[in-house]
């Protein structure tokens, strides 16, 4: 994934007027179509794609791709980005809750972005509901904006990955493991916990989050060694990427 | 007179260090799925970002 336009922070900026969805590739039938339509090569959705469309979700309004490198600069992408949320006004701010879809896989996700991992568990999904609701206005505040993977669960088995005292009912903060695969609890809120407080603590573990990376050759070289795999829902299609990972692994 | 210097200077940089909080990097907020994001942006009118990208490396989980 690209990280030289989407952490420069005149497109960080400019994204606040935008919805922004990025998605794990081969992770979701449904999700896979959408991409398919936005953009192929050789027939297939290859490991990344690019996009950006109007509110109704179809229109596009820049050329889809791989990556934003149609744009010349991240500047280049700011302005543009610009242009589109001045002819796309916003008729009211964003304000559900931006969960992935499984917690394992946010757990990965946050591991890639180097971030925390905040999960609500609820005893039903009325109770993680509720409890999504009062974070809200949290997550989407100045400071917290970006700053976790989101997740939600009614299901006490998922949180097996984590270590540390854990919730029946409310929310965990958890720094992942440099694989994404298990999670440290950094800390937890009651389910009744206000948003007020809720943004408090998650505005101190956002501050104190320290996790140190050992340098992506290394990082999957270790892996490779130690014989570490992510089993996608669906099959990969980009071919290039699946020779690469067969020959890594010396299949 | 040189060790009240060197406590002073000491307790001058203790008083600085004390209270400063870590910076909070701005980062791209996301949301997790295609569904809730296409009914965020019909909801509020605002245009949409969309990137999709594998989190493994050849097949290692934890990085993009």
């Amino acid at each position: 994934m690209d990280r030289s336009y989407l952490t420069n922070k005149s497109v960080i900026d400019a994204s606040r007027d935008f919805v922004c969805i990025r998605v794990a590739t081969y992770e979701s039938e449904e999700e896979l179509k959408f991409m398919s339509g936005l953009y192929q090569r050789n027939g297939v959705v290859e490991n990344t794609t690019f996009a950006m469309l109007a509110p109704d979700g179809k229109t596009k309004i820049a050329r889809a791709g791989r990556g934003p490198m149609q744009f010349r600069s991240s500047s280049d992408m700011a302005r543009s980005m610009k242009q589109a949320s001045e002819k796309y006004k916003a008729k009211s701010e964003v304000d559900s809750f931006p969960a992935m879809q499984a917690v394992d896989l946010a757990l990965n996700v946050a591991a890639c972005d180097n971030v925390p991992l905040l999960v609500v568990i609820g005893k039903d999904a009325a109770e993680a509901k509720a409890i999504q609701k009062r974070l809200v206005p949290a997550i989407w505040s100045e400071q917290l904006q970006g700053q976790f993977v989101h997740c939600s669960t009614a299901t006490f088995d998922d949180l097996k990955p984590f270590t540390g005292k854990k919730l029946k009912s409310g929310v965990l903060m958890v720094e992942p493991d440099s694989y994404g695969l298990t999670g440290k609890i950094l800390d937890r809120c009651a389910a009744d916990s206000t948003t007020e407080e809720l943004q408090k603590r998650m505005l101190s573990v956002v501050k104190s989050f320290d996790r140190n990376s050992i340098g992506h050759s290394n990082h999957v070289n270790t892996g490779i060694a130690l014989g570490i795999e992510w089993k996608t829902k669906l099959p990969e299609t980009d071919a290039q990427s699946v020779r690469a990972t067969d020959r890594a692994r010396g299949r | 007179m040189s060790i009240r210097r060197t406590l002073l200077f000491m307790s001058l940089v203790l008083t600085c260090s004390i209270g400063q909080a870590a910076e909070v990097v701005p980062k791209i907020a996301w949301f997790g799925t295609l569904k809730s994001g296409l009914a965020e942006a019909r909801e509020t009118g605002k245009p949409i970002l969309f990137v999709s990208a594998a989190p493994h490396c050849l097949g290692v989980p934890g990085e993009w």
